[in-house]
């Protein structure tokens, strides 16, 4: 049985959670809008459980798919202001509109002739420069609502109908056929959406946070037996979880901490992006991960070269920077695409903040990336050329998406995985 | 509440069992215990519910002595608006929340401690956070509880008037000249009509302008303030007004928000919602436009339209088919282990409960997005939050926290003498979840004890093996399945 000592671990390891938690909320004295840290069982120092458990009963190693590279989907929840980030800061509808949250032109870290970067993305301009960054400005749905959840929705399904049930995502491993356990992650409490219907996809919070308690062979078998059976989803969801915990074992011992130079923040998104990373590093297997990073809903107090929208940015930068820094040689064979619900609006609104917008930016990194370039066709801002006073939408994401899934994963056609759309690649990935 | 003959209809192929007591303790509460299994069978089921709908009829002299500890629950508003010290502010939301643990955990009052948790769930205001702390504190009390069995309307009508919620979507900030779209949005796609009601993005426009002037001020105390009230002709969805001034902005706003809480589709969405949270993943239609059908006619109520949920078919046929999120399951299993309210005045048990339900990214009033916590077996299907719910199990039998009131484990075989390891074990699992286990589960725990059914029963090895028995009937379906 579970001793004392081993019981006052987990609580120990709930209060520094509580507590680190708290911490971070105290520092969010002003708005509503700071709340990119993600809470969780994630920030758990779990790995003080220590691993010395579990059967290699359900240890199965089915062989690896695809060819050995990963995908990596970043999901900026909230709507990403990706004017306030990629800017075209000479542009006089910019100023104008922003206003008082226009960076200036002086502050911008120059692209190209068009774009400069918002000063708190520094962190990725070494990547821009070695050439495994790449930019696609003014993308999104053509035909996207307004509404985040709606949004959200669409893009993550890959269609505009709600008739397509399964993620896009789950449709790409569709193609890939079966894998390992840690095949497709969503790294988080949920399984994202854009996985949803892919058999095997697992939420987890870190490799390290699956270890049980006293876990003898005889209570493993029995769970097995618990949840065997069932006519409710919680039967497999138990029987993946035992799988998982044992698979996890022979991960766990490798890579405990980042590689030196990779400091991810400590703010609960960085865990999990180095978890991504160290599955890649201990080739357990993963093909797609997912990993949401949320706070993107400035509608208020946004701030301009410091302020809200500056420090997720930084954060943003710092957990992109630490990845590429942490897979080392790797990165040649992951690229990491990050996306939102849509942009936000050109204008800014009546609380120093933006509404919700249309056209955006997606972030490429990665071995296979062309790298410093801004993508995509411009349409400008003036007001001629937007809609509904936002960015148009030029450029589809699913263009990038796909193009992204074929040269990463080695996927064929992409008519299962975005029916009825007619794909027409940008030319973003080398 | 005994082992019932083998179900044949489809709707019943769930391991639980299927009396309609014990499914509705399952319900409409966080979780059943000893005592309230023995009130249900001793009230019947009706006169529970009924108690249950009323719940100042029922004692709960234990909890209410508890919550005595935690000072800050009865702050005043101006009281509250007077707290400048950090430290102090955030204790006014970590008391509201483990009051809200200590509620759900062990008060008699069940029903209504759901019904606060469904409705701070939809109108959801992410509490945690330093300029939410007091705010966050005095909603709970003003706004959701006050109003939790009372009418939508109400309820609605209340929270438009919340510091929590008006800053949480920023309509604090919003006026005429610069509307701030972010609650007038949310109060139509996820309060009220929901999104397929056919509003355009005019309507979101006007529906900010409508709810201008509703702010809070520096100590974050609502107040209306008519010269940031956009006045001129308002229009959404089937209301229109001609909002001429701007001293009557607050009653044309009242009368948007009662026209939005009567609406059809908000009796759809709310219903459908409400089916979610007591019925199943996926409810049927039928129950949901019944339930929009008594709501309407009851004029938002939410009394009738529990009792019209409580009363259905539909609810009749769902045994088994919604999952405990991860709090209710460490709630529910504190429950099911009979496991006390902390002796004396301490109160640190209950904020490491807090921690972990931190560490389950479920604690209360905390969810960051404005739909609030889901209610989907299926977004909750983590493999950490599997195993970290297995190892809160394991914590509990292991007597931490510390500082409850842990009942011995053999407390849960009281009763007659138990010739066999077989009835050990179905004394066992009643305990715990009120039910005897399906006969391979049932073997799965004999073979984990090292035991077989018929084997004599032996104190010893019995006493040996309980915490590991007790460990695996929590980890079961049994408990995660309500």
């Amino acid at each position: 049985m579970t001793s004392p000592a081993q019981s006052r671990l987990i609580i120990a390891a709930a209060e520094r959670v509580k507590t680190g938690l708290a911490e971070q909320e105290a520092l969010w004295r002003h708005g509503f809008t700071r709340r990119r840290f993600l809470a969780g069982a994630g920030m758990v120092a779990t790995a003080c459980l220590g691993s010395q458990l579990v059967t290699s009963r359900y240890a199965f190693a089915a062989p690896a798919t695809g060819n050995g590279k990963t995908l990596v989907y970043v999901f900026l929840r909230g709507g990403f202001d990706g004017l306030g980030t990629v800017i075209p800061g000479s542009d006089p509808d910019y100023i104008a509109a922003r206003g008082s949250m226009a960076i200036p032109n002086g502050s911008l870290l120059n692209l190209d002739r068009t774009f400069g970067l918002h000063p708190s993305v520094a962190a990725l301009l070494p990547l821009w420069t070695s050439g495994q960054l790449g930019i696609v400005h003014a993308v999104g749905a053509t035909e996207s609502s307004r509404s985040h959840f709606d949004a959200q929705e669409q893009v993550e399904r890959g269609v505009a109908s709600p008739g397509t049930h399964t993620g896009w995502l789950a449709r790409v491993l569709a193609e890939m056929g079966p894998g390992t356990t840690f095949r497709a992650v969503s790294e988080g409490v949920t399984v994202a959406r854009s996985l949803a219907g892919a058999p095997g996809a697992i939420a987890m919070s870190g490799i390290e946070s699956l270890t049980l308690l006293d876990s003898q062979p005889a209570m493993l078998t029995a769970l097995e037996s618990l949840f065997t059976g069932l006519d409710d989803p919680a039967g497999a969801h138990g029987l993946n979880t035992l799988k998982a915990m044992a698979d996890a074992i022979p991960i766990q011992a490798q890579f405990p901490t980042p590689a030196p130079g990779a400091v991810y923040p400590n703010d609960g998104v960085g865990d999990r992006m180095a978890d991504i990373a160290r599955l890649i590093k201990a080739d357990a297997g993963l093909r797609v991960a997912t990993l949401d990073i949320g706070g993107w809903d400035m509608h208020t107090n946004a701030g301009a070269v410091t302020g809200d929208m500056a420090n997720n940015l930084a954060a943003l930068s710092q957990t992109l920077s630490a990845f590429a820094t942490d897979v080392g040689p790797r990165i040649s064979d992951v690229t990491v695409v990050t996306m939102s619900e849509f942009g936000r609006r050109l204008a800014r609104n009546g609380s120093s903040g933006t509404d919700h917008g249309k056209g955006g930016v997606m972030f490429l990194l990665g071995g296979g990336v062309r790298g410093g370039l801004v993508h995509g066709a411009w349409p400008g801002l003036a007001p001629a050329a937007l809609v509904q006073g936002d960015l148009a939408t030029p450029n589809d994401y699913r263009d990038v998406l796909g193009e992204v899934a074929q040269r990463t994963l080695g996927l064929g056609s992409l008519t299962s995985v975005f029916p009825g759309h007619t794909y027409s690649p940008l030319g973003v990935m080398s | 509440m005994t082992a019932s003959p083998l179900a044949t209809s489809p709707a019943m192929l769930s391991p639980l069992d299927p009396d309609p007591a014990l499914h509705l303790l399952r319900r409409a509460t966080f979780g059943p215990t000893a005592q309230m299994a023995a009130d249900v069978i001793r009230r019947g089921s009706s006169a529970w519910l009924e108690d249950q709908l009323q719940p100042t009829r029922i004692a709960d002299g234990a909890v209410n002595a508890f919550l005595t500890r935690y000072s800050t629950l009865t702050f005043s508003a101006a009281k509250l608006a007077s707290l400048t010290v950090a430290s102090e502010r955030q204790l006014t939301f970590t008391e509201t929340v483990e009051a809200t643990l200590v509620r759900q955990i062990w008060s008699n009052r069940q029903l209504v401690e759901v019904m606060v948790d469904f409705w701070s769930n939809h109108l959801n205001v992410f509490g945690a956070l330093a300029p939410a702390w007091t705010a966050k504190s005095l909603e709970d009390r003003v706004v959701i509880r006050k109003h939790a069995l009372a009418s939508f309307e109400s309820l609605l009508l209340a929270d438009a008037r919340s510091a929590a919620m008006l800053m949480y979507l920023g309509n604090d900030k919003s006026r005429l000249d610069r509307p701030n779209e972010n609650y007038g949005r949310e109060l139509l796609e996820l309060h009220t009509v929901g999104i397929d009601a056919g509003f355009t993005e005019a309507d979101v426009l006007n529906s900010a302008y409508v709810l201008t002037g509703r702010t809070c001020d520096e100590k974050r105390q609502y107040y209306y303030r008519p010269d940031w009230h956009y006045v001129g002709p308002v229009k959404v969805l089937g209301w229109s007004s001609a909002n001429s001034t701007a001293s009557g902005g607050l009653a044309v706003g009242d009368s948007y928000l009662r026209y939005l809480a009567r609406h059809p589709s908000t009796a759809l969405a709310l219903s459908r919602k409400l089916a979610i949270r007591f019925v199943s993943d996926d409810p049927p239609d039928s129950l949901v436009n019944a339930l929009a059908d008594v709501y309407l006619a009851n004029g938002t109520a939410i009394v009738p339209w529990l009792r019209a949920l409580f009363g259905s078919a539909e609810f009749v046929d769902s045994i088994g088919r919604k999952a405990r999120r991860p709090l209710e399951d460490v709630v529910a299993s504190i429950r099911a282990m009979g496991i006390g309210l902390p002796v004396g005045s301490n109160k640190t048990a209950i904020s490491e409960i807090r921690a972990i339900s931190v560490w389950l990214d479920n604690q209360p009033f905390s969810y960051r997005a404005p739909t609030g916590y889901p209610d989907i077996a299926s977004r909750w299907h983590s493999v950490t939050g599997t195993v970290s719910r297995w190892n809160v199990h394991r914590t509990l039998v292991a007597g931490a926290p510390a500082g409850l009131t842990y009942p011995a484990l053999d407390q849960l075989l009281a009763g007659p003498p138990m010739a066999t390891h077989g009835q050990m074990v179905d004394r066992l699992t009643n305990a715990l979840t009120r039910q005897i286990f399906r006969s391979d589960h049932r073997q799965a725990l004999l073979t984990a004890a090292g035991m077989t059914d018929g084997e004599p029963f032996n104190k010893r090895k019995v006493d040996q093996m309980l915490p590991n028995l007790t460990v695996l009937a929590l980890d079961s379906p049994y408990l995660l399945l309500r």
